[in-house]
């Protein structure tokens, strides 16, 4: 063993240490406990001791909070002690008198009160203890408070079974070495986030070799992981998430190094980047885990040296393992590892000698510092209780990583040479388009200007009704016979009463998008008329007409969007939009598909209640209405209808028959209150009720303007195919619902030959009152009269009709298609839907 | 002194004591268990005190006020056991007083003795108190038998209809002084009675009876209840109705819950589940993304601000938190799944904002991470990683996917070794499941690095990673970028070998099959997206290779026959190309590219939809193919 020299100083004479004694730095002071209740702080650079703090026990482990506001103490049998320390944050230049901020800790200092504790680790706002505990070593996870004296909240606990550590080699000399765990935490380097907290560069290990020991999914998240060197020898890792794919323990058994763990740390390797996993045995055991090239991809690999123990402590420095058997302070380095055989305990080559510093009995040693000079300083503890200062001579400082790689140069340079051509580029193309945007600025200020008048009715359309919006949309249906095919036709009035002109570039859009999917597209496919305009004055007026579709063809309902449109291009000149469209940015999109400035005028839904020709109020409510309309012929009128039945029940199965004949009917139940709240806002409210709201429901069918006086409370009416229809209204009471006893309610019955058309036609009454609904506020209050039996059983009757629909739905998904008898099951539950109505409140 | 003074001071002390409580109970300052404990030690002492002296008529009443007050704390500070005592011994005391030997040590039997001796108006409140008492005791101590026996002797149909001298607890005729109650009789009896209902309800619950559950807690909520209470009644009410079938009706509870105030996030969940189970999407994002935000929202439990009556329906019902009913996942887990939907729904950026939230959450959350348990059904983290990257690929945020998937190549790329050679294993060892690495030295120390299949996992999640960036590449137009990822990722998809070729016919439940299956799809998507890049760099003939291969790993794929097609057709090649689509029409009954068993079901659609979407709409050729069919 070969001696080397070093320079030892003596900064202090302590007591003789009792127990095991700790040594950390904490900023730029030191931390000093010798196994006595004392823990002491000692200032390097005033070469005093600032602070004495007495605990009430021995204290065994000791570590320097986060954030470097305090300390935390682990006493034995006791628990762990948070002090702050004010020293900390002062400077230190001036020396302070011995007695300063020294005194007993207040009992209220202890966070975490668990006797079992043996060892502990702070990181990452979360405190890990291990300690034996009924066979077990207990793993238990604690949240630091943002108020660091306030009391922990343990999170989790975790166990792994001890083995019993009396039996072979390890029980018989374990007398000689630590009996404490070692509890270390690791990062792993990752890209997505910036570098952990200062103070932990000593705890980045290899992304490689981070997943290899601990997997990949650990090595995504960086977080730290916490590894813990038993007394027994094993070497385990705790994930803070446990994975559900992975069986067996939450704690994982890395490695056995069967002896007893007193150390674990993260070196350098050879060239300085990747660090290696230290582990180092109290009996000399010196193990090294690294990542290695092999076969193209990273595996682990071991290295494994045997030296003259006891180990009492070590510390590490780049690739220098210091460590202390208690006669003596060695050196090993742990670079060059190529030529070494992997396993095996054969006395290592030359090169891998330990050195001897010639120091002795030395019981705690601190992170090495590195002076300006580049020489290694390391703070040492002694059995006789001297805080000693070595500085080993002649050995390179362990090593200063160099900061990069040739290769990594060479990119670094490419990557600058291509951000320059970047921005050169991008000045060129920046200047070209300031011009551009000068002209297609005035013209955007007149669309802002539109854009602005319209912005409020864009989303809150219902705040604004009362008042006109300064550009406005209004449509009617109407129907046309032309050569003895009636056709629906809309006819839109676009008024401008704003102040500004709609220049030229300016579009009407007329989108008529049906709203059932069920249908082929071919013939049910949305339709966008657009109109461009050409100059619209103030107070001016465009009228178009479009043509909806023939009667027998319509399907209903119809939404009708428009808005008036205008494309951004037709701000900027050809070879702009070229330029635009070839240089691939988020710009290109903006101008071939969404480059337009769209906004929204009026959506209207048409339904059937539009289109319905109507015959007039009847006087007596009995008969079904059976007058025949001039305008159509009815032999035509019948076999129009007849093909549209054939045609739909051909579509669905089942013969015409077997559905019974009409007429069918369809009923809707509204609360009285309700609907004469909501049409006293209109301007309907007529004499009667019911006949007002047939007035309401009417108004706004082709040709109805004249009879808008409706005073019946029965309206006959007939369908584009065809087909009769009637509206009844009368008003009934409803029993059972409210607890104040009967309710008024207005029934709207719905009666046609048709099932179709009944179909259409309860959709849209019910859509109208829907929306009528709306706009009227709810007075909640009323709700509580209701009486909650009528409610539970309207839902268990909606409930079984539920289950109709899921038995007819199982049918359908087993059978090929749609079977007679799912079709009659559904159309029963449809039939019971529409006649037995809920009462809308 | 004389007995009646001694009476006196008795009395005066045991108002004292209440009326100390009730000042105490209004200042909120009665809540903790220590403070409980000095007013169970004083009134313990006298008690004592007051059975130092012979029991006689006189000294009755006051005696049994004070032993029920004590009984009152004890049981508020869960002492069952001395409680039971105290109200043993003092009930045989009272027997022995009358000069009556108590029957037998049977409880029952000594209650009935009991109630029969006392039937004077002047001390029949008092023995009713104390039978309440010893109905919470029997019920805190799960005997429900014991009550049903001593209560409802000839009743069959449960505890919902009391016998009317036990409905009407007897209130005490007024004296001077007074005796002070520590809390009403009547409102201990209300207090068992509910408990008790809802006691026999959830142990139809735990048996799976109900429909009989349901019953009995909604006869159990028109009792008079404290409120937390009635809104777990609702809850548990939704919880069998859901299970039964009725999920309306159960949606309906948990909205009466809510309005109650039980604590939501049991019930946000449980309405989650019945969401996804009635395929409601939206609804169920809705409720999951309440679940994330009131599970980011600490919780209020400062002890202190809150008023906590003596007994509360937890000290009478057990702890609701061994309940399984309240289990929750964790705060991981729900934001998975709110992602996951809203991914499955197609709400992109919605999808990607709460995958961000995800990894965030992930990155610097270690006390979330640690409550995660192992039950828990989140996927791997790469995965997570990797469904991350799609969503932001699909929510055009392509420069962040890029950003994710370089994470994942950063960490599994360098582990992937040149060639992975898979074997099959042997059919003893199929139930393993795992895959034999070829090379047997590959069994390191830490078995899971050196397993092969957890390589193969890296091969896929690199193999995925790179594509994903390929295709980010490719909607960003820097075809350069797009090429060599892709190549990337089938370079690195190419350096798995099977062994044997019995793969193919393997169960498709089995998860290494899976796997291999997923890297088979996986090669041919990549093929694919790369042939689309070269179209865009009008290499025709490169392109025409890739589709070829990509066809012939996963054969069969509409998409990529379309493709084929075009680029034979752009090629000039009409006829093969006619030939060759009409030859993939005659067998168009293959199955689809995605398979359906992976995990990553929903990663591989997302990626396959890139061919689609870069099919140019207006293709001449495809026109006339389509005619020609």
């Amino acid at each position: 063993m070969e001696g080397s020299r070093c320079s030892v100083r003596s900064l202090a004479a302590l007591d003789r240490p009792i127990g095991s004694a700790t040594l950390v730095w904490a900023g730029t002071d030191l931390l000093l406990s010798n196994g006595s209740n004392l823990v002491l702080l000692h200032s390097t650079e005033g070469q005093t001791v600032k602070a004495v703090h007495t605990f009430p026990s021995p204290v065994v482990c000791l570590v320097p909070s986060p954030n470097q506001q305090g300390m935390y103490a682990l006493c034995e049998h006791d628990g762990i002690h948070f002090i702050p320390l004010p020293q900390l944050l002062r400077s230190s230049s001036v020396p302070s008198s011995e007695d300063s901020g020294s005194g007993s800790v207040a009992t209220n200092s202890q966070v975490i009160a668990d006797p079992a504790v043996s060892s502990f680790v702070v990181a990452d706002g979360v405190l890990v203890t291990v300690g034996l505990a009924d066979g077990r070593w207990r793993f238990s996870l604690y949240e630091i408070p943002e108020a660091s004296a306030a009391q922990h909240r343990k999170v989790a606990d975790r166990h792994i079974f001890a083995t019993p550590a009396g039996g072979g080699a390890i029980g018989a000399r374990s007398q000689s070495v630590a009996q404490r765990p070692v509890l270390f935490c690791v990062y792993a380097m990752c890209s997505l986030t910036s570098q952990p907290p200062e103070g932990n560069d000593c705890h980045m290990l290899d992304p490689a070799l981070f997943s290899l020991l601990f997997g990949v999914d650990s090595s995504l998240i960086p977080l730290p992981m916490f590894v813990c060197g038993l007394p027994d020898g094993r070497l385990c890792s705790l994930p803070a998430l446990q994975q559900p794919g992975d069986v067996g323990p939450a704690v994982k058994v890395l490695h056995s190094l069967e002896e007893p763990i007193v150390f674990l740390g993260i070196s350098m390797a050879g060239d300085g980047s990747s660090g290696g996993l230290v582990v180092v045995g109290g009996f000399g055991k010196v193990l090294l885990v690294l990542a290695e090239q092999k076969e193209g991809c990273k595996v682990l690999a071991f290295r494994e040296w045997g030296v003259a123990g006891p180990v009492v402590t070590a510390c590490l420095s780049g690739t220098r393992l210091y460590y202390s058997t208690r006669s003596d302070l060695l050196v090993l380095s742990l670079g060059n590892t190529e030529q070494k055989p992997t396993t095996g305990l054969e006395p290592a080559s030359s090169s891998q000698n330990p050195v001897s510093l010639n120091v002795c009995s030395v019981t705690a040693l601190a992170k090495p510092t590195t002076a300006s000079t580049g020489a290694v300083q390391l703070m040492a503890t002694s059995d006789r209780g001297r805080l000693l200062q070595i500085t080993p001579l002649g050995g390179s400082g362990g090593g200063g990583p160099s900061r990069l790689s040739p290769s990594q140069v060479g990119q670094k340079m490419k990557d600058l040479l291509a951000g320059i051509g970047n921005v050169a580029e991008r000045a060129s193309l920046l200047k070209s388009s300031i011009q551009v945007r000068n002209t297609a600025l005035k013209k955007l200020n007149q669309v802002f200007n539109i854009c602005c008048l319209l912005l409020p009715s864009q989303n809150g359309r219902e705040g604004h009704l009362d008042c006109k919006p300064p550009i406005s949309f209004h449509l009617t249906t109407k129907w046309v016979s032309l050569l003895r095919e009636e056709s629906l036709t809309l006819s839109c009035v676009l008024e401008n009463s704003s102040s500004y002109v709609l220049e030229c570039g300016w579009t009407l859009c007329i989108q008529v998008v049906p709203s059932y999917s069920s249908l082929t597209s071919e013939d049910m496919a949305t339709k966008t008329y657009s109109f461009p305009l050409e100059e619209l004055a103030p107070g001016k007026t465009l009228k178009v007409t479009l043509p909806l579709a023939a009667g027998n063809e319509l399907r209903f309902p119809v939404k009708v969007c428009s808005s008036l449109i205008y494309s951004l291009q037709s701000m900027l000149g050809c070879s702009e939009l070229e330029c635009l469209l070839l240089r691939g940015t988020p710009w290109s999109r903006l101008v071939s598909d969404s480059g337009l400035v769209s906004l929204a005028l009026d959506a209207v839904t048409l339904d059937w209640l539009h289109c319905l020709h109507i015959d007039g109020p009847v006087a007596n409510a009995d008969g079904f209405c059976s007058g025949v309309s001039s305008s159509a012929d009815p032999i035509q009128t019948f076999l129009r209808a007849r093909r549209w039945e054939q045609w739909s029940c051909g579509r669905s199965g089942p013969s015409p028959g077997s559905w019974g004949v009409g007429p069918f009917t369809a009923t809707l139940r509204v609360s009285s209150a309700l609907l004469r709240a909501m049409l006293a806002g209109s301007t309907l409210g007529g004499p009667s009720l019911c006949a007002s709201l047939l007035a309401w429901l009417v108004s706004s069918c082709p040709g109805n303007r004249s009879r808008a006086d409706l005073s019946s409370p029965v309206v006959c009416a007939r369908c584009p195919q065809g087909d009769r229809l009637k509206l009844m209204a009368k008003e009934v009471t409803v029993e059972e619902v409210s607890s104040d006893g009967p309710l008024l309610a207005v029934e709207v019955q719905l009666e046609s030959s048709s099932l179709v058309s009944l179909c259409g036609l309860h959709h849209a009454v019910l859509h109208r009152l829907q929306a009528l609904l709306g706009g009227v506020t709810k007075a909640t209050g009323d709700l509580a009269q209701l009486q909650g039996r009528s409610l539970r059983g309207a839902l268990e009757r909606a409930e079984a009709l539920l289950r109709e629909i899921w038995e007819a739905r199982d049918l359908v998904s087993l059978g090929a298609g749609v079977t007679r008898r799912a079709a009659d099951m559904l159309l029963h539950v449809y039939t019971q839907l529409r006649t037995q109505p809920l009462l809308i409140l | 002194m004389s007995p009646s003074d001694c009476l006196v001071i008795w009395t005066e002390q045991n108002n004292d004591i209440v009326k100390k409580w009730k000042c105490a109970e209004r200042k909120h300052k009665a809540n903790g268990q220590d403070v409980r404990c000095q007013y169970y030690n004083e009134l313990c002492s006298l008690l004592h005190i007051i059975q130092g002296a012979l029991c006689d008529a006189a000294s009755l009443e006051l005696e049994l006020t004070v032993l029920y007050n004590t009984l009152l704390f004890s049981l508020s500070l869960s002492k069952f056991c001395e409680a039971g005592n105290l109200l043993t011994q003092g009930i045989i005391r009272v027997l022995e007083a009358f000069g009556c030997q108590p029957p037998s040590s049977d409880l029952l039997v000594l209650w009935r003795e009991f109630l029969e001796k006392f039937q004077s108006p002047r001390l029949l409140p008092s023995a009713h108190a104390l039978l309440c008492v010893q109905w919470t005791l029997w019920l805190s101590t799960q005997q429900l038998d014991s009550i049903q026996k001593l209560l409802l002797p000839d009743s069959q149909d449960g505890i919902m209809s009391l016998p009317p001298e036990i409905e009407n607890v007897q209130v005490s005729p007024e004296r001077n002084p007074p005796l002070l109650l520590i809390m009403p009789p009547r409102a201990l009896k209300e207090l068992a009675h509910i408990c008790t209902v809802v006691t026999q309800g959830v142990g139809k619950m735990k048996e799976g009876k109900d429909s009989e559950a349901v019953q009995i807690l909604q006869d159990a909520s028109m009792l008079p209840s404290p409120t937390s209470l009635l809104a777990e009644i609702h809850m548990r009410t939704g919880i069998c109705l859901a299970r039964l079938g009725r999920p309306q009706s159960s949606l309906q509870c948990y909205r009466r819950a809510l309005e109650m105030g039980a604590s939501s996030r049991t019930v946000l969940y449980q309405c989650s589940l019945l969401h996804r189970q009635l395929e409601n999407c939206p609804a169920e994002i809705e409720m999951l993304r309440l679940l994330c935000t009131a599970a980011h929202s600490p919780v209020s439990c400062d002890p202190s601000s809150t008023w906590v009556p003596l007994l509360t329906p937890d000290t009478l019902l057990g702890d609701p938190a061994c309940d399984s009913v309240f289990a929750m996942p964790s705060l991981l887990e729900m934001q998975h799944t709110l992602a996951h939907r809203c991914l499955h729904c197609g709400r992109f950026s919605e999808a990607a904002e709460n995958y961000l939230d995800l990894l965030a959450t992930l990155q610097c959350d270690l006390k979330q991470l640690v409550n995660t348990d192992v039950n828990s059904r989140l996927p791997r983290v790469p995965d997570i990683y990797l469904e991350a990257a799609v969503t932001l690929l699909k929510a055009e945020r392509y420069w962040d996917s890029i950003a994710i998937c370089e994470e994942v190549i950063m960490k599994t790329a360098e582990l992937i070794p040149d060639r992975l050679v898979l074997e099959m294993p042997l059919r003893d060892e199929l139930d393993d499941g795992s895959l034999v690495p070829f090379s047997p030295e590959m069994r390191g120390l830490f078995a899971k690095s050196g397993k092969a299949e957890e390589r193969l996992n890296y091969v896929l999640w690199a193999g995925t990673a790179f594509l994903i960036e390929g295709q980010a590449y490719g909607w960003l137009k820097e075809s350069k970028g797009e090429i060599t990822a892709l190549t990337r990722s089938i370079n690195l998809l190419v350096k798995v070998r099977l062994k044997n070729e019995e793969w193919q016919h393997r169960d498709p439940g089995d998860n290494a099959a899976s796997k291999v299956a997923a890297l088979r799809k996986l090669k041919a998507l990549a093929l694919a997206s790369r042939g689309v890049g070269f179209m865009d760099r009008k290499q025709e003939g490169a392109a025409l290779q890739d589709f070829q291969l990509s066809l012939q790993a996963s054969p069969g794929t509409e998409v990529v026959e379309l493709w084929l097609t075009r680029v034979l057709w752009n090629m000039g090649r009409e006829e093969e190309a006619t030939t060759f689509w009409k030859s993939t029409r005659r067998t168009s009954q293959v199955p689809e590219l995605v398979p359906n068993c992976s995990r990553n079901a929903a990663v591989f659609l997302h990626l396959q939809s890139y061919l689609q979407e870069k099919m140019p709409a207006d293709s001449e050729s495809l026109k006339k193919m389509k005619l020609s069919r």
